[in-house]
């Protein structure tokens, strides 16, 4: 652990660390010299006539302040390293992550990794304020004990040396009985909990058919596993938790059992023989701390490996002398091939290309792989084999600005900055005018809603924008592209996010953005289907039809037989 | 971090009653076993005690051998019984938290059945999630661990020092110095800062809101090629928070690593010696009376350490009780005192001045009142927010009117029994959640004395019956186990199930069919099954859905403002005639005239 930690300090503080490991060291040798120099002190004290006591009591004195001193000190610098080291781990995950592939930032990775960053960071800083002191201490403290005492007797020394390795077993022991039982505990927990869950989700429903509260018996069965499965697990919890203490005594009492035959039989004296019950004390104690801190050891391993994690993601491979992009904004796949692990392709062997200025749609059935098509052109992720090229490049060859700048998204799942709604829009080209906002906001029909809000254009969005809907975000996205203005469009026609109610002004909008432009879209309305120069019917991951609306109804195959489908629903009437 | 931990610890007081109140139904148990502690913490000091016995008895001139056995032998057995003591402890607490977490979940379980409708929104499913996985874990742990760690925390350093004290006063009383004057100070310092330890967690904050803006707008960010700019934001946040930390913690860290020296055992060590050698040089102290404090005093620091980790479960546990509490006071849905049933015969549907509001000063339901006579169609369209969904979930009571009334055959709403109401009134939005079990039993959670046949039966007439055909176990297979269903497979359960309640009245959404494109006109049918011979309140998004309905009421800013069939309202002048026209527009709607 403390390799790895020395890895995450920075080169600049690695003298910093150095100084902070070498101080608790020194505090720990100081410690242990002082316990064992009770042994000649209370000899003295107990010995009427020697004069040494003062000497050994200097001694003391000396050994004591350079431990006292070296905790000090140690403690000031700790806090110095993990103010450093938080800073820099702050900033290396933040330039880190600025470098990696969009596809990367899934929305479960997103927040498992916000947690990573923000508590992650403070537990590993944590290690350098609460745990490396007592943890070296538990460590070096016990082996001075120990090294001592075999010099002044080998007999104690020896039982010393055996107490290490059997009480570091009992803790291991201890804690894997505790874990069992706590693990058992934890799983029927989660359980109960998943279906608590449930019955919170379908609510409605349960509560339409009566079954809520006693009367939802399968639920109330559950409850009840759950406690029998709590005091199952008692029997190896208990024993768990105890069995390190009992341990730890059980040293301590064999020390003493073997210490009073010697003093009864007055081979060593009665003040060494108490000294060194005093000194096991002491070496049992510091022994235990370090079990104690087992929690916050694991808690800040595990923190560790999810920082190395994200420091260790693969960034996006940017070319050393980028290609220029040609004016000619044609897109085109060659023999495309991706799958987002390596024994499930979801795009296999896929060509077409997208002249400039023209417009491509992409239908097919749920789970064909057209979003994962266009983000594959915004090089969310590379190709696996084949590739894509964008205006005669590679994109693989382009700079990621030169590529992106080329390129407006119009996704589903649409981020606003916890900022106002026209900061949001303005985002599309910092150096547009206001008029020029207005008129994007006029278009994509942004001004109705500020209509709406009670502080108009001040509204802030909330983080992520969660207080518009679906549809008022997707009509900001089309602004900020009407802003942007460039000369391909990415387009996820979603389902989800557009209200019926706001369809007109969507399609508006749309219609605005993607005239002479390069278009590739998702496509789920039947007018935008059919009004595309070219439709690409995916299935599976292979393109099996290709050609406009007319030519493929003629085809009179998959497309066709989807396009009768959903002619039928969309003038569908309940009455 | 510690720091900032216990300076918390002045709202501790505000805090302990929502705790006290979650312990209180456990409080017997825990203190039986508090008792039991007290006893064990007995027996962990007794053996030093006896200890120092031996010693004495070594130091004495002619020492007993059998004595100093004897000593050593009840010193074995204090700690047998010490072990034995905290086992029995430990198991009561155990058995207690057992008993009461079940009993914690079961009240949640009935309280959340009793809660509105409306209140489930996502946002409230997580809170009960967190309550159900945080909290009660953190009222685990006080009721099984940390009561009796700080009991034993505070027990043993305590008898030690009781002891302590009878053997000799005065070092008794040095030996307490330094704890002492580590809380003295401590207690001055947190008190002092708590104002910059709100500043930091305001900070935090805002770098957490940086760090989420980061990954999660990263597509925005590199779209628009603000890769920069965003970066800058987020470094300045955290250069300020740790600008700010420094501020604070670095004066502060001198302080905290003196005062931390106190609490080592060296310190204890060194004091002990000197002062008590000092006594003994000046024949103030025997020399034998330094060996209790040798054995007792040294350890007086780590106790102290221990506390800090007690109090900060004990902090977190209070937060949860807290939040249970609230959950506790939530108002429930009022249940008739004499519930009325409607005749089976004359189930029309009335709406008397309805008004309801989400929150103080906007009514999103404002004086509304329609009839819905048996076997009609009524449609509610209107822009989005306009308060159609709102009124359509009254019916159900999602929420509860603040007023007006809703009845049904002429018995108001909250006058029924909710499960009667239920009986009379389904439901179909877009949100489905399937239970974790067979597909047969999620059928017949309409209606549990359904046959096979009935259910086989609704299956089919939702268009669903192939599928589960298909399926590896048929009707037995397991929702999200082996049974894997898309969108619009989930919502064609649902519709079997409504068909097998057989609600006379149903409130649904159109827009359930579009949850799933690839399967809309499976839905559709399903859909028109559900609606055949029934009284149906619709919520139209696409109008071309509902231009047949009976009666169409056109809603705006909370307020029916027009009302009649389509053919009436298309010319006359006025929101639905826009709205048609707007509609009309799209090529889609044109697409299917």
């Amino acid at each position: 652990m403390i390799k790895q930690l020395f890895q995450i300090v920075g080169e600049d503080q690695r003298g910093l660390f150095r100084r902070f490991v070498a101080l608790v060291i020194l505090f720990c040798i100081a410690q242990g010299v002082s316990f064992l120099l009770l042994l000649p002190i209370l000899n003295a004290i107990f010995d009427p006539g020697s004069s040494d006591l003062w000497i050994w009591i200097v001694c003391l004195v000396f050994s004591a302040g350079i431990a006292i001193i070296c905790n000090y000190f140690s403690s000031v610098i700790g806090v110095h390293l993990s103010l450093g080291i938080s800073s820099r781990l702050y900033h290396r995950i933040g330039d880190h992550i600025a470098t990696l592939p969009l596809g990367w930032f899934s929305q479960q990775r997103t927040g498992t990794v916000t947690r990573t960053i923000s508590s992650g960071t403070d537990n590993v800083v944590l290690v350098f304020g609460f745990l490396m002191t007592p943890m070296l201490n538990g460590i070096i403290t016990p082996s001075v004990l120990t090294l001592g005492m075999l010099i002044i007797d080998w007999r104690i020394g020896i039982a010393f040396l055996v107490a290490i390795p059997f009480l570091w077993g009992m803790n291991r022991l201890g804690r894997l009985f505790y874990r069992k039982g706590d693990g058992g505990m934890d799983r029927a927990a989660a359980a109960a909990n998943a279906r608590i869950i449930e019955y919170v989700q379908a609510q409605p429903v349960l509560r339409a058919y009566g079954y809520v509260g006693d009367a939802n018996q399968s639920l109330q069965k559950v409850l009840l596993q759950q406690r029998h499965a709590s005091n199952r697990h008692l029997k190896s919890t208990i024993p768990g938790s105890i069995i390190f203490r009992i341990a730890v005594q059980l040293v301590l009492l064999l020390v003493v059992i073997a210490i009073v035959p010697l003093a009864l039989g007055a081979q060593i004296s009665p003040a060494t023989a108490i000294a060194l019950i005093a000194v096991v004390a002491q070496f049992t104690s510091s022994v235990s701390t370090v079990a104690d801190l087992g929690g916050g050891i694991r808690m800040a391993r595990s923190s560790l490996r999810k920082i190395a994690d994200i420091l260790n993601a693969k960034p996006l491979p940017v070319p050393d002398k980028p290609a220029r992009p040609s004016s000619q904004y044609e897109v085109r796949l060659e023999g495309a091939s991706f799958g987002y692990d390596s024994h499930s392709p979801v795009i296999q062997n896929v060509s077409f290309s997208v002249p400039s200025k023209t417009t491509v749609a992409i239908v097919g059935p749920s789970g064909s792989g057209k979003s994962t098509l266009i983000k594959l052109i915004a090089r969310f992720y590379d190709v696996d084999s084949g590739r894509i090229d964008f205006a005669d490049s590679d994109i693989r060859e382009l700079a990621t600005e030169d590529l992106m700048q080329h390129i407006s998204l119009v996704f589903q799942d649409v981020y606003l900055f916890d900022d106002t709604i026209w900061e949001n829009i303005r985002i599309g080209n910092e150096q547009a005018t206001d008029e020029q906002v207005l008129r994007a906001s006029r278009i994509a029909q942004v001004e109705e809603i500020i209509r709406r809000l009670p502080a108009g254009w001040d509204t802030n969005v909330g983080e992520g924008g969660h207080s518009l809907s679906g549809g008022e975000r997707q009509r900001i996205s089309i602004a900020r592209a009407i802003l942007k203005n460039a000369p391909v469009i990415l387009l996820d026609e979603a389902t989800s996010a557009i209200d019926p109610e706001n369809e007109a002004a969507f399609l508006e909008g749309l219609a605005e953005v993607t005239t002479d432009k390069t278009v590739l879209m998702v496509a789920h309305r039947l007018s935008t289907i059919q009004g595309a120069d070219q439709i690409v019917f995916l299935r599976e991951g292979t393109v099996t039809e290709i050609g406009s609306h007319d030519e493929l109804l003629k085809l009179n195959g998959d497309y066709a037989a989807f396009w009768r489908e959903r002619a039928k629903a969309s003038s569908w009437s309940i009455t | 971090m510690k720091l900032s931990n216990t300076s918390t610890r002045i709202a501790l007081f505000s805090k302990v009653a929502p705790l006290g109140k979650a312990l209180s139904p456990v409080t017997k148990p825990l203190l039986g076993a508090t008792l039991i502690e007290l006893l064990s913490a007995v027996f962990a000091v007794l053996p030093y005690v006896l200890i120092v016995q031996v010693g004495n008895e070594l130091l004495s001139p002619a020492p007993n051998a059998g004595l100093v056995w004897t000593l050593v032998l009840s010193a074995v057995a204090c700690l047998v019984l010490h072990a034995a003591l905290s086992m029995v402890a430990l198991t009561v607490t155990h058995l207690t938290d057992g008993t009461h977490q079940w009993r914690l979940r079961r009240e949640l379980v009935a309280k959340l059945g009793r809660l509105p409708l409306g209140w489930f929104s996502v946002n409230n499913a997580g809170q009960v999630k967190k309550m159900l996985q945080d909290d009660t874990h953190a009222i685990h742990y006080v009721i099984a661990h940390s009561v009796l760690d700080l009991v034993s925390g505070l027990a043993v350093p305590l008898l030690s020092f009781i002891y302590l004290f009878t053997v000799d006063w005065r070092l008794a009383i040095i030996a307490l110095a330094p704890p002492l004057t580590y809380f003295i100070i401590f207690g001055v310092v947190t008190s002092r800062s708590s104002g910059v330890t709100r500043g930091i967690g305001e900070i935090s904050g805002r770098l957490s809101g940086r760090v989420i803006e980061v990954l999660e707008g990263i597509q925005v960010i590199r779209a628009f090629g603000q890769t920069g700019k965003a970066h800058r934001r987020y470094s300045n946040t955290v250069d300020e928070y740790i600008s700010r930390t420094v501020d604070w913690l670095l004066p502060l860290s001198k302080l905290q690593a003196a005062i931390s020296v106190l609490l080592q055992p060296i310190t204890f060590l060194l004091l002990i010696l000197m002062v008590g050698t000092g006594f003994i040089a000046t024949g103030r102290m025997e020399p034998l009376t330094i060996l209790p404090f040798l054995l007792l005093a040294l350890t007086m620091g780590n106790p102290v350490l221990r506390l800090g980790n007690g109090m900060s479960s004990l902090m977190e546990a209070m937060e949860a009780a807290q939040r249970l509490e609230n959950t506790r006071g939530l108002s429930e849905i009022e249940e008739p005192m004499n519930p009325q049933t409607p005749d089976a015969g004359q189930l029309d549907v009335e709406c008397k001045n309805v008004v309801f509001s989400y929150k103080e000063g906007h009514r999103a339901v404002d004086h509304v009142s329609f009839v819905m006579l048996p076997g009609t169609i009524t449609a509610l369209v209107g822009p989005s927010g306009s308060g159609k969904s709102t009124i359509a979930k009254l019916l159900p009571r999602f929420y509860d009117p603040q007023s007006g009334s809703i009845a049904i055959g002429g018995v108001p709403i909250r006058e029924m029994d909710t499960s009667e109401l239920y009986r009379k009134v389904g439901f179909v939005f877009q949100d489905v959640r399937l239970l974790q079990e067979t597909i047969r039993d999620n059928i017949r959670l309409g209606n549990p004395d359904a046959s096979e046949e009935d259910v086989v039966r609704v299956a089919r007439a939702a268009r669903i019956h192939d599928r589960i055909k298909r399926l590896p176990r048929g009707y037995d297979s397991i929702v999200g186990v082996d049974a894997r269903l898309s969108g619009g497979e989930a919502q064609r359960i649902s519709i079997a199930r409504a068909l097998l309640a057989d609600a006379p009245i149903i409130v649904m959404d159109e827009a359930t069919s579009m949850i799933d494109p690839e399967s809309e006109a499976e839905i559709q049918h399903a859909l028109i099954s559900l609606i055949k011979g029934r009284t149906v309140l619709v919520i139209a998004h696409r109008l071309h859905t509902i231009v047949g309905a009976d009666q169409i009421l056109v809603v705006d800013d909370g307020n029916i403002v027009q009302r009649g069939t389509h053919e009436e309202l298309v010319p006359s002048d006025g929101l639905y005639s826009r709205l048609w026209k707007a509609y009309e527009r799209t090529k889609e709607g044109r697409g299917k005239q």
